[in-house]
């Protein structure tokens, strides 16, 4: 789809959503005739789950999870980022196919300028967006009350919290010291 | 100081354990007794049939993983391979995560060792709602005693860690009710790990006493199988249908076994046995298999303290307080735990992101979290949730909160919340997302009374799943009888959590092996008259 072609704007998004959780289907609906839909798009390649698209997402959703605790370094930065959508990508893969169903309606809204826009506030598209705009997403989505965007908002973070906070890498930041090095060692011995 | 690896070395003796993601062609299998699931239920049940003489084929979806694979004390690497939908499965609509094992020796490799015995209000419960026979607390006391003898079952002699300290130093503060856990260990190291597998070998999972008991006697075990659906036909099972995994996708690999036995046993847990006998189409006149699917309702609350908590070591759960657990106005209680904090586990609880998750993180040598367990089943509205299967078989459970939980979840919050600051506790921020970080007891009381109780704002989690399947006499409300025999097929039993007519009130391993041991002895019985005279 063209960006921002579709004609939904704000009033009418609002107004479909106050159905609150059954506008999912609805809104997905409108994903398909707007032909934005991944259902169908290839995984990418070296992934398991997540197609090309969802890719450039996932990292702006984990680097805005992430916030300030990632290293200044952005090598070391980036390399955390990468291994966060790698895991992102064995989570989604893992679920059953009900889960997954939601999760790509979800990922797929994400890539519709109408609900990227008016309910999430993000302007520019993924594959050129960073940290910031994914938080500006998190926080509609937080902010809202309704309940399907409250639920969007609570799998965002637990991704990328999860995805994140499991790498040693993150350790340092919060003084978590691993498992006990003694234990480690005398199972090792 | 290596731990011996129980299978490898069995396997070296002769256990017969056999992976079917290797399977290259399909066959036909056959037993005295298959047993779907190897966790709480189907683990009881394969020692005591399998040491009675009897061929025992234990099937479980998941892979064998063993104290070798928990070395790293992984989270990422143990939620991912012994979980659930890798530790991602929740209702459906996504509002209350579910972490449920799945791997030999089921929810049991990954529970954190709390062992209670059904409290007596719930067996009561039990016998006077639904009609169970045989199971008053003088009835089971038996065999909760077995199965602590048979799983090393006491209550946990260490000092409690500085997370679970801090419920019993608040209670003493407040007068409130608290207890030591009794714990299935043998040898604990404290490592606090209990969630990931014990990599010492040391809890008293299924996966290290009564499977290999059960090879021991020769039982075989098919791993990475997945029974798709039963057979029925004239109120009896005629076999049943297993479609081999494929080890990497997890998905079928095309592979499919025909199974047949004598008697068919389900243990695969509260979610996947109702979807299993709605995808077989199993007799079911009054449509009562997947109702009344209960759980424990979790909410949570988080406080600093000025001092170290370090709450990812040590004995995961050593305190319990069961002060609010029956309230005596009849409205709905609950159970006050606590949870190890490893860091995955402990930043998916504080629900938040960015720079405001990363500053909860930094401090989180200093977090302790309280759970609440809300007691769901035994109030009007509580009637629990329900599993169905989607158009491909696939389980999904539908879940409510109606008014009287959330009721209880609200009182949860201020509970918690009293007992932390009582305890020290520098500041307290409940897990919602209007909550905000309170400094005072004065300040939560008055927050928390004003926080929109919804699904998805407040955070809600289980880890305990009853129900689908109730047990009881009255074959208009119920799946099974007193016994855990399926009331529309002579020859399958149903040995796990889904027989619970509500939920329990605690922790539910005990439960389950209590209730097995008793409905196995049962079933030996009938199908060994003579070795049980």
């Amino acid at each position: 789809m063209p960006a921002d072609t579709a004609t939904l704007d704000r009033r009418g998004f609002l107004k479909l959503s106050a159905g609150g959780a059954t506008t999912l289907a609805l809104l997905g609906a409108g994903v398909q005739l707007s032909g934005c839909s991944q259902r169908s798009a290839a995984v990418a390649n070296g992934y398991r789950w997540l197609t090309a698209s969802d890719i450039h997402f996932m990292r702006a959703l984990v680097a805005g999870v992430a916030g300030n605790a990632l290293p200044a370094d952005p090598t070391a930065a980036g390399a955390i980022v990468d291994e966060g959508v790698r895991r992102a990508d064995i989570e989604l893969a893992a679920l059953g196919a009900p889960a997954q169903q939601e999760v790509r309606k979800l990922l797929d809204l994400l890539q519709w300028t109408p609900f990227r826009r008016f309910a999430g506030g993000v302007t520019r598209p993924w594959a050129e967006a960073g940290a910031a705009d994914a938080q500006t997403l998190l926080k509609h989505l937080h902010d809202s009350h309704l309940s399907l965007l409250s639920g969007a908002y609570r799998a965002l973070a637990k991704i990328g919290s999860t995805v994140l906070w499991s790498q040693t890498p993150m350790n340092a930041f919060s003084h978590y010291p691993g498992p006990p090095a003694w234990a480690i060692s005398a199972l090792e011995a | 100081m290596a731990i011996n690896d129980l299978y490898s070395d069995g396997i070296t003796k002769g256990w017969k354990v056999r992976d079917a993601s290797a399977l290259q062609r399909g066959e036909t299998l056959e037993a005295d007794v298959v047993i779907v699931g190897s966790g709480a239920g189907g683990g009881t049940a394969a020692e005591l049939l399998a040491s009675a003489g009897l061929k025992v084929l234990m099937i479980e979806e998941g892979a064998l993983h063993t104290s070798q694979d928990f070395k790293a004390m992984d989270e990422f690497r143990s939620y991912g391979t012994l979980y659930q939908e890798a530790a991602g499965r929740a209702t459906s609509d996504g509002a209350i995560p579910i972490l449920q094992g799945r791997a030999v020796g089921g929810s049991t490799v990954v529970n954190w060792t709390t062992s209670i015995r059904t409290p007596d209000a719930t067996l009561s419960y039990w016998s006077e709602q639904f009609g169970v026979r045989d199971a008053m607390p003088e009835d089971m006391a038996p065999w909760f005693a077995k199965m602590e003898a048979r799983l090393g079952i006491a209550p946990w002699a260490a000092a409690p860690n500085a997370n679970n300290a801090v419920l019993r130093d608040g209670c003493e503060k407040l007068e409130l009710h608290w207890k030591t856990v009794p714990r299935n260990v043998r040898g604990c190291w404290n490592l606090g790990y209990c969630g990931l597998g014990c990599p010492v070998n040391a809890k008293q999972s299924m996966l290290v006493t009564t499977i290999p008991a059960a090879l021991d006697h020769g039982m075989t075990l098919l791993h990475r199988a997945r029974v798709e659906r039963l057979r029925f036909a004239d109120g009896h099972v005629t076999g049943m249908v297993v479609a081999a995994l494929d080890a990497g996708s997890g998905h079928p690999s095309g592979v499919t076994l025909d199974v047949r036995a004598r008697h068919y046993i389900l243990a695969a847990g509260a979610i996947n046995t109702p979807a299993l006998l709605l995808r077989s189409k199993a007799p079911d006149p009054q449509h009562r298999i997947g109702q009344r699917s209960c759980i424990h309702p979790v909410n949570v609350s988080l406080a600093q303290f000025d001092k170290a908590i370090d709450g990812y070591y040590g004995a995961p759960q050593s305190i319990y307080s069961d002060h609010f657990l029956w309230p005596a106005d009849g409205s709905i209680g609950y159970k006050l735990e606590v949870p190890p904090l490893q860091p995955m586990l402990a930043s998916s609880v504080m629900g938040n992101f960015g720079d405001a998750l990363a500053a909860d993180m930094a401090q989180l040598p200093h977090a302790q979290v309280l759970i609440a367990l809300m007691r769901d089943g035994f109030h009007e509205q509580s009637q629990g949730g329900r599993i169905r299967i989607d158009a491909h078989g696939q389980p999904v459970f539908d879940y409510d909160v109606h008014d009287a939980l959330w009721d209880a979840l609200r009182r949860a919050y201020l509970s918690m919340a009293e007992i932390q600051f009582a305890a020290g506790a520098r500041v307290v921020r409940p897990m919602h997302l209007d909550a905000q970080t309170y400094s005072s007891w004065k300040d939560a009381k008055a927050g928390i009374a004003a926080l929109p109780m919804k699904k998805q704002r407040a955070g809600l989690v289980t880890a305990h799943l009853m129900g689908g399947c109730a047990m009881g006499e009255d074959r208009e409300r119920c799946v099974v009888d007193s016994h855990g025999r399926f009331h529309a097929a002579d020859n399958l039993s149903i040995f796990d959590g889904s027989i619970f007519p509500s939920s329990i009130g605690a922790n539910p391993q005990l439960s389950i092996y209590a209730f097995t041991a008793r409905n196995t002895q049962r079933l030996l019985a009938r199908l060994q008259p003579a070795a049980a005279a």
